[in-house]
């Protein structure tokens, strides 16, 4: 039986340079490090804090990348606001900390105390500076913010093109699983021995998977996925879920992940023996009877996103990988002065149930697991080093971890002298598509 | 107040996650109530000396309005800077009387 149904054209937009061998200085270069900071992290859209953790006026977070800070916040108006968090008045941190609530923005140096607006409201002893104080052209400096999806982006390219424009197809794909209706279940950072591109160019290819997923042939078929190339360097995955990987054998019946899916949504295992590679096709169809009732709705996406994982990799440094009732974000952050260390983010969401979607539907509420309806806390800020997932003290996944296992060492090699550049397969069209792009922004290419 | 003493205070009446300034012996006092039990804090942030009751409560953490230092009120643990120091805690016990309010056993 043909299993593979149709879906939208690939995407292939092509880079502003040709695809080049990557070079290794750019992940082991303290001066490409500095270039960074000086032609990419300033020019580009930057996924900064979670809408959420906004919600009051006066809640704030800051965004640090190399030595700049980014101030975020929520005004009286209920708009988002960014600022270059430095006083006006002698170039101190005005909010030395990640995340709070003031009543305003005080310098903790001299008191200089700015509204939620960034607007200069107050100087101590102002009378002693002569000719007064401008407080128009002394406010915090504005940077560009906006929000979509529940994800808050700032941009300090006064000429960047608008956040919808910068994030393009890629966001269209992702925006109908509607992040910002999830709960938001994890929120971590561990600290790597590698470069920020090594860890994110790790999540730009499935290449690895037979070699370090073992478990991801009885989930995907890796093998067949879609690589998509967009605009702005960004990129896209499209995964067969709810199968195997096609490359072995079909076994006869369900493992037990496909049994339990299959259970949850109403179908019945054992009348898959011999033909798990239906399963895929039937899940959708599942699904949307039995969403109501479990209280989820799926009107938005497709069968085929019913069945199957995406993944969308945002340039420079954010991505998401969205299934029909959960997404992770990930981000990954340059140390700000070793081009061998970096910091990577997770953050993990989940779609809770909901009784109003049974309630819309005529039917009973019946969820799968009831603890899920229960209010959930936003979660604590869990930070770690690769030591701890090594060890087993901490995880992201156990894909997650199983990556972070190797990268430490992929950075070691990418340092020696044996290493120049990339040999890539065509499979890692990905990874090519974005250090083009790269390359493109930072200038080093003069086609 | 007393460094030994225990000190009785009329209950507050607090919902959960919210908390209140209490003057006992003329030292500001912070308290507030967080699944159920009160916690008490000196009502002074350890960084620039504000009130923390001026700032905001949320889950056990409570927010300077200042400069925006983390205190835990469970234990007055510092969770962020700008500040550096902890702030005093104090062991309260709640009875049909209201609430009685000590030194915590591990102070100086």
């Amino acid at each position: 039986m043909n299993h593979v149904r149709a879906r939208a054209n690939v995407v292939h937009e092509p880079a502003p340079v040709s695809p080049r061998p990557i070079t290794a200085d750019r992940y082991v270069s303290t001066d490409w490090l500095a270039h960074e900071f000086d032609r990419l992290w300033p020019r580009a859209w930057l996924f900064a804090c979670l809408e959420r953790d906004l919600g009051e006026a006066g809640d704030y977070r800051t965004c640090d990348i190399g030595h700049e800070s980014i101030l975020v916040t929520r005004t009286e108006t209920g708009d988002l606001a960014a600022f270059f968090n430095v006083c006006q008045h002698r170039g101190a941190r005005v909010m030395t900390n990640d995340q709070g609530w003031v009543k305003n923005f005080v310098c903790p140096y001299h008191g200089w105390t700015y509204g939620y607006d960034g607007h200069l409201d107050h100087v101590p002893d102002a009378e002693r500076f002569a000719g007064g104080i401008d407080c128009e052209s002394r406010s915090l400096r504005p940077v560009r913010v906006a929000a979509l999806g529940g994800l808050v982006w700032i941009c300090m390219n006064e000429e960047a093109p608008p956040l919808v424009e910068f994030l393009g197809k890629a966001w269209e794909a992702v925006s109908p699983y509607h992040l910002e209706a999830m709960t938001l279940y994890e929120d971590q950072t561990v600290e790597l021995d590698c470069n920020w591109k090594a860890v994110f160019d790790n999540f730009g290819e499935l290449y690895h998977v037979d070699h370090i997923h073992p478990q991801h042939q009885f989930l995907f078929d890796c093998p067949t996925a879609e690589n998509h190339l967009f605009d702005y360097g960004h990129t896209g995955v499209v995964i067969d879920g709810h199968t195997v990987n096609t490359r072995n054998p079909i076994p006869t019946e369900p493992n037990a992940y496909l049994k339990g899916q299959l259970r949850m949504f109403g179908g019945d295992p054992d009348a898959y023996e011999g033909r798990v590679a239906d399963i895929r096709e039937d899940i959708p169809r599942l699904r949307r009877e039995a969403g109501p009732r479990l209280g989820w709705c799926y009107d938005e996406l497709s069968d085929l996103r019913l069945s199957d994982i995406e993944q969308y990799n945002f340039f420079p440094n954010t991505m998401i990988t969205v299934q029909p009732d959960d997404a992770i974000v990930m981000r990954a952050r340059p140390h700000p002065t070793d081009p061998n260390r970096c910091f990577w983010d997770k953050f993990t969401f989940r779609r809770q149930p909901r009784a109003e979607v049974a309630e819309r539907a005529g039917v009973p509420f019946e969820p799968h697991d009831p603890t899920d309806v229960a209010e959930v806390p936003r979660p604590a800020h869990d930070q770690f080093n690769q030591d701890d997932i090594i060890a087993g003290r901490k995880s992201m996944t156990i894909t997650i971890d199983q990556d972070i296992h190797l990268i430490r060492d992929v950075q070691s090699g990418m340092r020696s002298r044996g290493f120049r550049d990339t040999n890539l397969s065509d499979e890692e069209i990905r990874i090519q598509h974005y250090h083009d792009w790269l390359d493109h922004w930072m200038g080093v290419r003069s086609e | 107040m007393s460094e030994v003493a225990t000190r009785r205070v009329q209950c507050p009446g607090l919902a959960d996650g919210e908390m209140t300034s209490v003057d006992v012996e003329g030292e500001a006092i912070l308290l507030c109530r967080i699944d159920g039990r009160y916690h008490a804090l000196r009502d002074l942030c350890t960084h620039a000396e504000q009130p923390l009751s001026e700032g905001r409560l949320r889950g056990p953490t409570v927010y300077c309005p200042l400069h925006g230092a983390r205190f835990d009120v469970r234990t007055g643990e510092v969770l962020s800077p700008p500040a550096t120091e902890a702030v005093k805690s104090y062991v309260v016990e709640e009875d049909d009387e209201g609430l009685l309010i000590s030194p915590s056993s591990d102070e100086d």
